[in-house]
């Protein structure tokens, strides 16, 4: 894949100093970084919001800051688009309206339908955005800036201030969005799961410095097993081993209990599993006779509606789960009139991670 | 109807709404200055266009005097190039009326602008437009309940102004007599009958004015859902 | 009847009889601990400033009054003054308005006196371009002429008078900028405001930056008199007749008339 991304920089703000370099191929490269790690210095540096004391950024080829060769093209020269924690939406105009701000061309129909089919905005295109949810809204955000047609789409903590179950909603999208569209994207998050889930390969920082880059899986957890990186787990908890028996480990999972194949692993108080959305059956009543260990009753809090299936998102204590059903298993159950399902999970379905992250 | 109050009435309803019309621009200019930049001085300009407010209107109105009249080289210019004169005419009580009620919407402006989220304009111009279009597509129509509240308020104190209009218009019935003019006049000139039709338009109209920039101070942002 | 006790009576009423005379011919009774007063309200028409803070001036060094004046157009003072404004002494620049007070009872008539004369010239601004010899040359003045209200201020009144008289009228009242007072209108002409006024005599001597372009023909100069009146509702009319009295004084007669004023 070609440098999308390409900086080397210093920056001095009081005691703080920044300094990284890295160069990302397209997909969606991640930053990682607890706060007060350099990570929004690092985006206000990229953006032109900040000028770097001294290095190089060069966006798709063009190199819009070059301290030794005197260049410092605009914020508004360089052709990125932006995704803020809060949406930002312009209240005073439609859905529509927000997103063909910055089209440029004429002639692109087909990509923006496209992009309204990929985000489900067509039945929310005539609304203003005070009627819309959050997650609804960061949609809108992400279809207004990729109708903008930027080189590369920095994300600077999107999801963070939209509740739990709305997340990994947003999330799907993203990726979603990444995969049929091939926008580079950078997604700058402290949240581990988040860039777990979405990121092909993540640059770390730490206290201004860079430490270490590459592959999601292996650069945020020391070891991994069961998951290949790139794979899509939409479901990732933490969760406290209650007990163990015969291989087999029960964890606690919100008011339930979860089944897990355990092996010979050393003992852990914690453990981190995964379990994919297309994993998991769901019924609208509680069943016997069925070799499935997990069968866990859950509250349906939303349903979004795609051209061929249904994302679910479900609620189990504490924790969100997200199940992918198709739309003709969505009809015969009715699930738009349900409340309270079951969700069946195979133990051989749920990946299991060693480490646990704090 | 009688013509001896609906002279003054209908002059004060022109200089409102004219002075508050021409007050739009300058107010829109200097609000969003104010609202939006920070820079050195700023006090200073900013007390310096809100003099209007605490300055004796009289003494507005002797300021405007000097230099609006033929004899200074500006009214002279104005008078040869434009034909247009101030001193004793109608147009110099829009002129006083203007100049005391430019703080009440350059006050209101600025409110509005510093209300608004400067982080839109952030992300107007990140999308691509430039600062004309940022300005008209976003800046403006997310300050417009502070614009128009703004317009008002100088229309209802454009209706009262008094010390400025008589200092530079005069007070000549039937050409520059405005309702508070009128009022004056006629109790101490002794025709006490005609002020109740004059004060009873004066308290409308102040009334209608102030109103309308209530509720348009009070309008939630557009589309606030925070 | 015993003649001791006629004597005593004849000497009575010789003194009730002086008593009585000398209230008619000077008007007043002075009380028995009468003290000439602290203070003296002076309502007095516009075109009297100068004179009549002068005349205050002089009243203060000789009495110790403090005389507080309250300057306006004569009929204004009127309207104040029916309106309950305290005042002691009324000096209006016409005889109008005195008459309206004394109609309403507010002035005796034998309280008023009029005191003074004055006459109307045209003014214009020292800086002034054109010249203006004469009353024709009004009409073809370009602008405005400045005038105390022609409806209801006395030196309005006059001038109006004037002009009527000389059959101006028709053509000029549609140029008139009318002021509140006769000082307001000459402040006009000072100004630039306006080209040319119609003001007293006395006024054209007040303001620096102001010319006489010629004084009204006699023919159509109005009869102007001036009034004075004490207030019946005065608590010192005793002082306020003083006043008066003071104004008429050979003294207070070369006061008025170092100011431009002729007294009667």
């Amino acid at each position: 894949m070609p440098t999308i991304l390409e900086f080397d920089l210093k920056k001095k703000l009081g005691t703080f100093q920044l300094d990284v370099q890295a160069s990302l191929d397209g997909g969606l490269a991640g930053v990682f970084g607890r706060s007060g790690s350099g990570k929004t210095t690092l985006l206000n540096c990229l953006t032109g919001f900040l000028k770097p004391d001294a290095g190089r950024i060069v966006f798709n080829g063009t190199t819009v800051f070059s301290s030794a060769d005197r260049v410092d093209i605009s914020t508004q020269g360089r052709k990125f688009g932006m995704v803020f924690q809060e949406d930002l939406l312009f209240p005073h105009l439609t859905v529509k309206q927000n997103i063909f701000y910055g089209r440029r061309r004429r002639d692109n129909k087909k990509y923006v339908k496209e992009v309204i089919d990929l985000l489900a905005l067509y039945k929310l295109v005539d609304r203003y955005p005070s009627r819309l949810s959050g997650g609804e809204r960061q949609r809108v955000a992400l279809a207004r800036v990729l109708l903008y047609e930027p080189d590369v789409i920095l994300m600077d903590e999107p999801v963070s201030s939209l509740d739990v179950s709305t997340r990994y909603q947003v999330l799907a999208y993203i990726k979603k969005t990444q995969r049929a569209f091939k926008v580079p994207m950078i997604y700058v998050s402290h949240s581990l799961s988040e860039l777990l889930f979405l990121a092909d390969n993540v640059l770390v920082l730490e206290d201004g410095r860079s430490t270490d880059f590459g592959p999601a899986a292996k650069v945020l957890l020391p070891r991994h097993e069961g998951a290949e990186s790139g794979e899509e787990v939409e479901n990732i908890y933490e969760l406290p081993v209650l007990g163990i028996k015969a291989g087999n480990a029960a964890l606690a999972f919100g008011p339930s209990q979860l089944m897990i194949g355990y092996g010979q692993r050393p003992i852990k108080p914690r453990v981190k599993v995964g379990i994919k959305a297309r994993d998991i059956i769901v019924s609208t009543q509680a069943i016997d006779y069925i070799s499935a260990r997990n069968i866990i009753p859950a509250r349906l809090e939303q349903a979004i509606e795609h051209k061929d299936h249904y994302l679910l998102s479900t609620v189990v204590g504490t924790y969100t789960c997200l199940v992918e059903i198709t739309r003709a298993a969505y009809e015969d159950l009715q699930l738009d009139k349900a409340k309270e399902v079951y969700l069946i999970i195979k133990s051989r379905s749920i990946i299991v991670w060693e480490e646990v992250l704090s | 109807m009688n013509n001896e109050y609906m002279f003054p009435i209908i002059l004060s309803l022109k200089c409102g709404f004219l002075s508050a019309l021409l007050n739009l621009p300058w107010g829109i200019f200097w609000g969003w200055l104010l609202g939006r930049k920070e820079f050195p001085g700023k006090i200073f300009l900013q007390t310096l266009l809100y003099i209007p407010l605490v300055l004796p209107p009289v003494l507005t109105g002797y300021f405007l005097l000097v230099v609006l009249s033929p004899r200074s080289g500006l009214g002279k210019f104005l008078l040869d190039v434009f034909a247009v004169r101030f001193v004793l005419d109608w147009k110099g009580a829009v002129a006083a009326a203007a100049i005391v009620s430019g703080p009440f919407m350059i006050l209101m402006v600025k409110q509005a602008i510093e209300q608004s989220d400067n982080r839109l304009e952030f992300v107007a111009r990140n999308l691509g437009a430039g600062r004309w279009r940022t300005f008209w597509t976003v800046t403006l129509p997310l300050a417009w309940p502070g614009i128009v509240a703004g317009f008002f308020l100088a229309f209802a104190r454009s209706i009262g102004e008094f010390g400025a209009t008589i200092m530079l218009a005069g007070n000549i019935p039937e050409k520059t007599q405005t309702i508070p003019l009128a009022i004056y006049s006629h109790v101490y000139l002794g025709h006490e009958a005609a002020i109740l039709p004059l004060i009873a338009a004066a308290v409308f109209l102040s009334y209608l004015g102030l109103g309308f920039s209530n509720m348009f101070m009070r309008t939630k942002k557009i589309g606030n859902h925070r | 009847m015993n003649p001791l006790v006629l004597s005593c009576f004849r000497s009575t009423a010789l003194r009730v009889l002086v008593g009585v005379l000398l209230m008619g011919i000077t008007g007043h009774v002075r009380p028995a601990a009468a003290q000439i007063a602290e203070e003296l309200d002076v309502c007095a028409a516009a075109s009297l400033t100068d004179a009549v803070t002068d005349i205050a001036r002089v009243f203060k060094s000789r009495y110790g009054t403090a005389v507080r004046l309250n300057l306006a157009g004569s009929n204004t003072l009127r309207i104040q003054i029916e309106k309950g404004a305290p005042c002691d002494v009324f000096l209006s620049a016409d005889e109008e308005n005195v008459q309206q007070l004394v109609g309403q009872g507010l002035i005796d008539a034998q309280d008023t006196q009029a005191f003074l004369r004055n006459q109307l010239v045209v003014v214009v601004s020292a800086q002034a371009e054109g010249a203006l010899h004469d009353l024709a040359d009004l009409e073809h003045m370009a602008g405005y002429l400045s005038l105390a209200d022609p409806q209801t201020v006395p030196a309005g009144i006059y001038a109006k008078q004037a002009l009527q008289a000389a059959g101006l009228w028709p053509a000029l009242q549609g140029r008139i900028a009318p002021a509140l007072d006769v000082r307001a209108a000459l402040a006009q002409v000072e100004q630039g405001v306006t080209p040319g006024g119609i003001v007293y005599a006395t006024d054209a001597a007040a303001a620096k930056n102001v010319t006489i372009a010629f004084v009204i023909p006699a023919d159509f100069q109005p009869d102007i008199v001036y009034v004075a009146g004490v207030l019946r509702s005065s608590p010192r009319r005793w002082t306020a007749q003083e006043f008066l009295g003071f104004l008429t004084s050979e003294q207070g007669r070369t006061v008025l008339k170092q100011n431009g004023f002729t007294p009667l």
